[in-house]
């Protein structure tokens, strides 16, 4: 099996057909290990929260950009699943937010967006999303946001979670 | 949000990727406050030690439960201080992720940005040597260490107070490479010639957990990702291994395939250009018929600063071995396809 890169992977219809591929896949994963998915595995557990298939095409479609090295192509995918009137879910905001964290140009406009409609949707962010706001803030070498972050992961989760999350 | 540093002088950066916020700029800045260059290393040290006291680390960090700094750093002690007290809080904190070189290696690169040479080297020494050397590698280390003060530790300009986590990591090929390229940048054949040496420890420490799963029938042979998979297990033997696979891949992706090999090559020649620019060009010599340690041979295109440094040192035999090199390689395969 190939993995998929930005130099293999560079037309829209290609990436429409490896979300079609991965949603298939996710599907099968869930049905043989349904009973195996537990929060220890995080990034199984994403999967665990229950999506439609809109907002799991969604999810699919953000995981690729950032796969791919791609922060416009998620920023406009957000904006595109939004004016459609996709319901987010934490998750859905966290993987938003992963997508472009590494990415200065991108990340202080789109975290401020993504706050908001988290904020209008009633979402308090988790731990997924601080430490997405952690990683920007250190992209964009802001240190006292990048400070305030770390406090919040380390009042909230303490050392048991700490010791992982520092691993990025 | 980027702080400017009043140590910084927009106007003469030393290198364009450079913040400003390194000891070349700071010792500018304390020329220009009438201060002579031979008490600029000392200068740092009370500067450093002086902000560590005002801001009470050493009662504060024993006891924190959360990052203890409030200000953004402003200067290079400043800097300086904080980075040292974070990895002594973050391994009282949280000692499990000092079991992966990641921090650790970042504290060495940060050092080598800031062009604070004593750390560097004491930050390698105190860091990552775990890993005995055979008799002759420690033999010819302390040949070549004998005139060489090592007087510095990782905490330098820090008191002795600051302490490592009791369970420290073994090093990666990012140890290494980062080490070997301080060691290029600062001209320093002997901390090169260290590096070196620890390398080669290490790398026999990989090859005989390979050697021991030969010898267990575990594999028939050694395939190309396999290599990085040991590097893996003798880096992190605590950690989780899962992802692996996926980092490896994304490394070799980003590095066009020398992450596969543990960056053999690229060290080697930063080790022979660190030789050949401190003059020590029949060292270099006999690196290179060491050879790349890779699947491809040298080329005069690969050592042609090399090349330069015999002319400089009016070494012949290095600059005539190098120059046989012309034909070789890629310039051998071109000139066939042109001749073609």
């Amino acid at each position: 099996m190939r993995r998929i890169t930005p130099s293999v992977l560079s037309q829209e219809s290609q990436i429409d057909e490896v979300v079609e591929l991965m949603i298939r896949l996710f599907s099968s994963i869930r049905k043989v290990y349904r009973d195996e998915i537990t929060g220890y595995d995080r990034r199984m557990s994403n999967y665990s929260e229950s999506l439609t298939s809109a907002q799991q095409r969604v999810v699919i479609y953000f995981r690729l950009c950032r796969r791919l090295r791609s922060p416009g192509r998620l920023v406009g995918s957000y904006n595109e699943a939004k004016t459609r009137g996709v319901q987010f879910t934490p998750t859905m905001y966290a993987f938003a937010l992963a997508g472009v964290a590494t990415y200065p140009r991108f990340f202080q406009e789109f975290s401020r967006r993504v706050l908001w409609d988290m904020a209008a949707d009633g979402y308090e962010p988790d731990l997924d999303v601080v430490r997405a706001l952690l990683q920007g803030a250190a992209a964009t070498r802001d240190v006292v946001t990048a400070l305030f972050r770390f406090k919040t992961l380390e009042q909230a989760y303490g050392p048991p979670y700490m010791g992982g999350l520092l691993m990025f | 949000m980027r702080t400017s540093l009043p140590t910084q002088l927009p106007k003469e950066k030393e290198r364009p990727n450079d913040d400003g916020n390194n000891f070349l700029i700071w010792k500018k800045h304390i020329k220009t406050l009438g201060h002579r260059p031979r008490t600029f290393i000392r200068r740092f040290e009370i500067e450093t030690r002086k902000l560590f006291e005002e801001q009470n680390l050493s009662e504060t960090i024993p006891q924190a439960t959360l990052v203890p700094f409030q200000n953004v750093p402003t200067n290079l002690p400043m800097l300086v201080v904080n980075i040292v007290s974070l990895i002594w809080y973050l391994g009282r904190r949280y000692p499990r992720c000092f079991a992966d070189p990641q921090i650790l290696n970042l504290l060495m690169s940060y050092m080598i940005k800031a062009r604070i040479g004593p750390s560097v080297s004491a930050i390698f020494r105190d860091c990552f040597v775990h890993i005995p050397l055979t008799e002759e590698q420690q033999r010819r280390l302390d040949q070549v260490q004998e005139s060489k003060s090592t007087n510095f530790q990782w905490h330098w300009p820090l008191p002795k107070i600051i302490q490592l986590p009791a369970r420290l990591p073994r090093p990666d090929k990012y140890t290494f490479v980062r080490a070997m390229e301080y060691a290029y940048l600062a001209k320093n054949a002997v901390f090169a010639t260290e590096v070196w040496i620890r390398r080669q420890a290490w790398r026999a420490y990989i090859d005989d957990r390979i050697e021991q799963d030969f010898h267990n029938v575990l594999w028939s042979h050694l395939g190309d990702d396999d290599l990085i998979r040991y590097e893996e297990e003798v880096r992190n033997d605590f950690a989780d291994l899962r992802d692996w696979s996926k980092f490896a891949t994304l490394e070799s992706e980003r590095s066009d395939g020398a992450s596969n090999t543990l960056y053999e090559g690229y060290v080697r020649l930063l080790y022979i250009q660190t030789l050949a620019s401190c003059g020590l060009c029949d060292d270099a010599l006999n690196m290179i018929r060491m050879g790349t340690g890779e699947k491809y041979d040298w080329t005069f295109s690969m050592l042609a600063k090399v090349r330069d440094y015999a002319e400089a040192f009016e070494h012949h035999e290095l600059g005539n071995y190098i120059d046989g090199l012309r034909h070789s390689g890629i310039h051998a395969e071109s000139q066939t396809g042109v001749n073609e």
